[in-house]
């Protein structure tokens, strides 16, 4: 009888003890993820589209640089603009970047965008991955192992920007694309991606994203009437390495404003907490409870004075 | 596999190295000027100088080197009343960075620190007033000639069987 209690009142000490463990656990590492602001030697692209005249030089460059099968019209050919009323081009696994025409009604003239990886700070292809194919460098590029993937997809739900693409057509080592911020040849030895260099208008500016934020403010500052004040990218899903300013309302060019402005993760982070402590402390904690009540009432259900002998123990 | 790679080597080399821009004076002081830039991709741009004298003032293109008052009033409270330098061509300012950290977070005044590249202050400064004064050539190929490499670059074999538009 002793012997029950004792385990009792043991198995529910440790039990408690679990639980505590498994809640703040996770209450300290969201503490530490949500106070990093970020490499402070990150690089950056930050886009002016009032610049881009949607040449798409910086499409050519990036399919030589990454060896991307040859588009099925030359890169200087601009009807392709004239056939996107139906649905706008995006990245996918032949090209890395797509330049996108859209008629904005706050600008006589059309606006040239061009799409690529965001390259987020807490990039939510990142933590979405469950096998970690993704990583971020310290200078801010975030970047994809096919040889760990498993092909699940859930980065291309996951991410806000809807960038990485499948390649379908690869029956037997199908893998995610997007672009790597050229960093394996060009990031890693400090250079700029291929796409800033070809760039004719300097409509890409490469930097250190913090320098970055900087030249956009005094780009709006010094050019009154030029550009909305706004940096695209500064705060949207905690951050983006590739900043955009505009002349035009940035819903009118196709970029998404209802991004929410902190990482994806943080979402999720609560929730996710708690699956670890569901699936390794409940089904123990529930079973052992279970078992105690079970074995305390067949104890009592074969000697019938044990019932009797606890309840005047109990009553005195 | 190798001899991609040389090809891809090349054309990276000779992009940056065409950006080093020799203004080559061919007859004359205020005449047509060579501009020999992107010598893989294109061939060199013949300017017309004394074309452009008579459309634009000297200060649209050369800011204040010339001994005019700038155009930019954010020029203004350091280059008013200056007399002209004998180096105004282009690339005396125009570099190939990207951004000129020079004066970051050091210095106090920053003015020069968003400084176009040699290549994008071309860019930016012919078609933004070709665009502006509604003449003169905004697409690629109103300047430029499309050399064999630049025609690989541009991937436009396809082009004369599809009968693509060019820019």
């Amino acid at each position: 009888m002793k012997s029950i209690r004792f385990s009792r009142r043991r198995l529910v000490t440790i039990s408690l003890a679990g639980v505590m463990t498994g809640l703040l656990a996770p209450l300290q590492r969201n503490a530490r993820g949500s106070d990093f602001p970020g490499y402070t030697e990150s690089k950056g692209v930050l886009v002016d589209l009032t610049r881009c005249v949607g040449c798409r030089t910086c499409e050519a460059a990036c399919n030589l640089e990454n060896q991307l099968p040859a588009p099925e019209r030359p890169f200087n050919d601009m009807s392709i603009f004239n056939e996107q009323s139906d649905h706008l081009r995006r990245p996918d696994d032949k090209a890395f970047t797509v330049v996108n025409r859209y008629d904005s009604g706050s600008s006589v003239s059309p606006v040239y965008r061009k799409i690529q990886c965001n390259h987020c700070q807490e990039p939510a292809c990142l933590t979405s991955c469950f096998v970690n194919a993704y990583t971020i460098t310290a200078e801010g590029a975030v970047l994809y192992n096919h040889q760990v993937c498993v092909g699940c997809r859930t980065c291309m739900i996951a991410c806000p920007f809807s960038v990485p693409a499948f390649c379908y057509s690869s029956a037997f080592s199908p893998q995610i694309m997007k672009c790597n911020f050229c960093y394996p040849t060009r990031l890693v030895q400090g250079r700029p991606p291929a796409c800033v260099e070809a760039c004719p208008r300097d409509a890409l500016t490469f930097g250190e994203r913090a320098e970055l934020l900087r030249i956009a403010r005094q780009r709006i500052k010094r050019n009154k009437g030029r550009y909305i004040n706004y940096i695209y990218g500064e705060n949207e899903a905690g951050g983006t390495s590739w900043l955009y300013i505009a002349g035009v309302p940035f819903n009118e060019v196709g970029f998404d404003e209802d991004i929410p402005k902190q990482p994806i993760i943080n979402y999720v982070k609560d929730f996710l907490a708690i699956v670890p402590m569901v699936l390794t402390i409940w089904p123990g904690l529930f079973a052992g409870i279970h078992l105690l009540v079970k074995r305390r009432a067949t104890a009592i259900d074969n000697d019938p004075k044990l019932a009797e002998s606890d309840h005047d123990k109990t009553a005195a | 596999m190798n001899y991609m790679r040389v090809i891809i080597l090349f054309l990276t080399c000779a992009m940056v190295n065409s950006f080093i821009v020799d203004a080559v004076f061919a007859s004359g002081d205020d005449s047509i000027i060579e501009i020999g830039t992107i010598a893989t991709l294109y061939s060199p741009v013949l300017f017309d100088h004394e074309l452009h004298v008579k459309y634009a003032s000297c200060v649209e293109c050369h800011h204040h080197t010339t001994g005019e008052e700038p155009s930019d009033p954010y020029c203004l409270p350091c280059h008013s009343g200056e007399k002209g330098i004998a180096q105004n061509s282009c690339n005396e300012c125009h570099t190939n960075g990207s951004v000129d950290e020079t004066e970051s977070d050091t210095s106090v005044v920053t003015y020069h620190n968003d400084v176009p590249t040699l290549k994008g202050a071309y860019h930016l400064n012919c078609i933004d007033c070709h665009e502006g004064i509604g003449t003169g050539p905004i697409r690629c190929s109103g300047c430029h000639v499309l050399t064999g490499a630049g025609e690989k670059f541009y991937k436009t074999e396809k082009r004369d069987q599809e009968g693509g538009e060019s820019k």
